[in-house]
């Protein structure tokens, strides 16, 4: 350590470094000017995972935590806060928050599971960002919860950036709600109705395009072999029919082989209507080289989901059955022997959004208003396995055990009015084994700003507090499916972090400082 | 474990059932590691010595002979809770809204001493509350102090005719009764401030809202020579300038998570022009402990704090003599907490009512 590099800035002349600065202006207007570390020294570090450091320090670089630990040496150039008698911890994490959500703007009711929550936020207003920073709020889950479906949640990184680069996580967990009433007749029959109803509904959506797929997989293989035995097919029949469509012969093959390029052949050159012939299998092997190359998904299984999937897609259905048709009134016994193309089944947003659910690529949040609730959506999971979390008040605790021994992360909903009789819940459930993660999930916004005050009730009920602490940052990030980037202070982790003056769970505590991604933004 | 303080047979101290804990014969001897001061702050702890219903002293004196001993470690004594404006045990009976003006109405009518809400009260902390006539009357009748627990373990009203209850927002003046304007209501308002002789201590309530409403409120009550209290004027920005020197406070809450910061902001606002600050919640503790503990994380500063749960609705009530702060010859009104009364995380560790106790949490 005697010989420490010296710091670009130091050994750069100054003149030199003002150029170099503005010649990336673009690349710094993106994001920010290049900071010194900061060191923040001699404070009770909390790690956010039940550790705490006494005397400890987090040095901070760029946008990430460089360092955490005890008798850290202070990188030159560094930015030092003073940090003895205060407590230092991880940003916090509110994971169901309404900041930064125009409730307007998303749809009511049911079935709008494929508005992601995403294109709702609204991250120009600075007002929810300093809500959030007052109460030492860094990291958000965004989700709306107006109908029995509602799309996915977003993560969102409390930090005013017009990079667009805030969001965490732009599709998370689909938020599913019983037993709210939010503006619609809620009545637990029919929501566990529509709800299995839905997911049954999905099971066939998935089955009839996995029947689709192996239809045509086979509908693929019988043209390729009719293609092969076809050669001759147009030569027998010659002499009645009509004259070859012209692009295939001319660009098709190239275009095939060229892969990668836009064959000039491709839309234009499509035959006109009375001139093409159905039993032409160049023409059709041509159409599929052609738009093959192009996407050649062509199934719904595909993954990607670029967005020209379904043109392509209905271009190839659509070129084959144009070539079919005209064969119908002219070679009857012909066509007999043709192989039929499998109807493709209608893709439906908001079924390929529970498509993902039922195959465990995103996961559930179900929020459920009673014991019963919570109950139904137990058994429910022997027919779906989906991949679930709770959200909930303290009928939760009625179920501990069975939520413990299924390992399902349970979030809390700290009630607004903090009404002793629910607080013992999250204790309860900690003490069945179950990871609590706690939220203020308000029915206003401005909720998330005490977090902290919600978390301190429910050491109150029982929670330790390096528990509380847990539960709303190492813990909720997990929850979120963002634990490797916020929630705990560990070396590479997002520099978010919060510094008080009095415990974080104190009432009297001052939240002194906030950094965001290694950005000072509050200070008092 | 419970955040509820459970309600105890306080067997350990005398052996009576829980359902009846009689005044102690013996003194009864608490000992604290801090107490929350006359001025809001927390101070020294020690024992604190309680005969006969009242405070004998605080940290001067060992626990006498004979006396039932109590130990709190990080235990915090504070005066109980005062809450100005609830409606236990009773609500709706406090509304008449059949005329506007009903001064002769008193809210000790409607006092059920035996009913549940006054046990739960006592046991989150508070220790004295007012009810208080609804908003239907732009005057509307007498608020009534209550005890939320005596010697014969009921709630029990403990002075005369409390203080009046005005209403000078758009509530009190509803389209089909008269009068229907502040103009009229104003004139009134003054004849029967001039006639009104019944001599009560304590400041009268007002609901008054918007700045216009605090205004002509405050004109007349200061022209009558009349202590006022303000209640929730939560839109009135450009009002809150009149009021040093001419209410004797301001009466806000309950807040929650959801509260508006424009709202929980206001207790700052207030404390900043030296205008005392008390908290209501219908006489619920943890509401109050809640309310109290948002005004600090919205800037107010933690004695004013501590004082608005305690001495400062006292003051208003006009029960400042007896109740609203630890003091040697004040009535044992007072709650041990685990910690700092505006920490949320702090439990109710036990709490006494004159002297008997109501509430403590199980030794574990």
């Amino acid at each position: 350590m005697k010989k420490e590099a010296r710091p670009w800035h130091r050994s750069v002349p100054f003149g030199t470094a003002v150029a170099l600065a503005s010649l990336g202006s673009p690349l710094f207007a993106q994001f920010g000017p290049p900071r010194p570390p900061t060191v923040i020294r001699g404070g009770t570090v909390h790690l956010g995972n039940g550790d705490v450091l006494a005397n400890g320090t987090v040095i901070l670089r760029g946008r990430e935590i460089e360092a955490v630990g005890v008798d850290l040496p202070v990188p030159e150039g560094a930015e030092v806060i003073e940090a003895a008698g205060k407590h230092v911890y991880p940003g916090l994490i509110d994971v169901e928050s309404t900041l930064l959500l125009d409730a307007d703007t998303l749809e009511s009711g049911e079935g709008s599971v494929s508005g992601r929550v995403a294109d709702a936020l609204d991250l120009f207003d600075p007002d929810p960002f300093v809500q959030a920073w007052s109460g030492g709020v860094t990291t958000i889950g965004v989700a709306s919860r107006r109908g029995l479906f509602d799309g996915p949640r977003a993560v969102v990184t409390m930090k005013r950036s017009r990079a667009g680069d805030s969001l965490l996580r732009e599709e998370g967990d689909l938020a599913i709600t019983f037993g709210r009433n939010i503006g619609r007749p809620s009545m637990r029959l029919r929501e566990w109705k529509t709800f299995s109803e839905q997911l049954a509904a999905t099971q066939k959506y998935i089955e009839s395009w996995d029947e689709y797929a192996e239809k045509l997989e086979e509908y693929k293989k019988e043209i390729e072999k009719s293609a092969k035995e076809g050669t001759k097919l147009p030569a027998e029949k010659k002499e009645e029919a009509a004259p070859k469509p012209e692009a295939p012969g001319g660009s098709g093959p190239g275009a095939g082989e060229g892969g990668g390029r836009r064959g000039p052949g491709g839309e234009g050159r499509r035959p006109r209507p009375g001139r093409a012939h159905a039993h032409d299998t160049p023409f059709l092997n041509w159409l599929r080289d052609t738009l093959g190359w192009m996407c050649d998904c062509g199934l719904p299984t595909h993954e990607g989901g670029h967005a020209d999937h379904d043109l392509h897609a209905l271009l190839l259905s659509d070129g084959v059955s144009y070539a079919e048709e005209p064969a119908k009134p002219e070679g009857g016994d012909a066509k007999k022997e043709e192989p039929k193309k499998p109807a493709r089944p209608n893709r439906e947003e908001s079924r390929e959004v529970l498509r993902k659910v039922l195959e465990g690529k995103i996961g559930v949040n179900v929020y459920f208003g009673a014991a019963a609730d919570l109950q139904n959506l137990l058994d429910l999971l022997a027919t779906y396995p989906l991949k679930v979390v709770v959200t909930g008040g303290g009928e939760s605790a009625e179920l501990a055990d069975e939520l413990a021994a299924r390992q399902i992360p349970t979030v809390v909903v700290q009630p607004h009015d903090l009404n002793s009789a629910t607080l013992g819940a999250a204790a309860k459930l900690e003490a069945a084994g179950v990871d609590v993660v706690l939220t203020t999930a308000g029915a206003t916004p401005g909720a998330t700003r005490h977090l902290s005050l919600s978390a301190a009730a429910a050491i109150a009920g029982g929670l330790t507090p390096e528990q509380a602490l847990a539960a709303i940052t190492s813990r909720a990030a997990a929850l979120l499916g963002v634990g490797d980037k916020v929630g705990t202070l560990k070396a590479g982790m997002h520099g978010d972090v919060v510094i008080t003056r009095g415990e974080l769970f104190s009432s009297t505590a001052v939240i002194e400082r906030v950094f965001v991604e290694g950005a000072s933004v509050l200070q008092r | 474990m419970l955040a509820i303080p459970l309600i105890a047979a306080l067997s350990i101290a005398s052996g009576p059932p829980a359902s009846a804990p009689p005044r102690q014969p013996a003194p009864v001897a608490i000992r604290v590691d801090g107490v929350v001061q006359t001025d809001g702050a927390i101070g020294p702890g020690g024992w604190i010595i309680v005969r006969n219903g009242r405070i004998e002293s605080i940290g001067t004196a060992a626990p006498p002979p004979g006396a039932a001993t109590f130990e709190f470690v990080g235990g915090i004594a504070c005066a109980g809770m005062v809450d100005v404006a609830t409606q236990l045990g009773a609500p709706g009976q406090f509304s008449e809204p059949s005329r506007a003006f009903t001064p002769d109405v008193a809210a000790a009518d409607a006092f059920e001493p035996d009913h549940s809400s006054f046990l739960a009260a006592a046991r989150s902390g508070v220790t004295t509350v007012a009810l208080t006539p609804g908003s239907d009357n732009i005057v509307g009748g007498r608020l009534a102090l209550i005890r939320t627990r005596d010697d014969h373990d009921r709630a029990a009203q403990f002075v005369g005719p409390g203080p009046l209850r005005f209403t000078w927002s758009d509530a009190a003046f509803p389209e089909d009764r008269l009068p229907s304007s502040r103009m009229g209501a104003m004139a009134r308002l003054r004849e029967l401030l001039a006639n009104d002789t019944a001599k009560t201590a304590g400041a009268s309530l007002v609901s008054a809202q918007t700045s216009d409403q605090i205004r002509t409120a405050l004109d007349a009550f200061t022209a009558s020579n009349r202590p006022l209290a303000l209640l929730q004027p939560f839109h009135a920005e450009e009002a809150l300038a009149l009021l040093p020197g001419r209410a004797q406070g301001v009466v806000v809450g309950p807040f929650n998570l959801d509260t508006a910061e424009r709202e929980t902001r206001l207790p700052k606002q207030l404390a900043d022009l030296a205008v005392a600050v008390a908290f209501t919640a219908n006489g619920d503790g943890a509401a109050l402990r809640l309310t109290a503990a948002i005004a600090v994380r919205s800037g107010l500063d933690p004695k004013s704090a501590r004082l608005g749960l305690t001495s400062v609705p006292a003051r208003l009530l006009g029960i400042d003599g007896d109740a609203g702060t630890l003091e040697p010859g004040k009535r044992a009104d007072l709650v041990i907490y685990g910690g700092d009364p505006l920490d949320l995380a702090v439990s109710i560790q036990m709490v006494l009512v004159g002297g008997g106790a109501v509430a403590k949490k199980e030794t574990p």
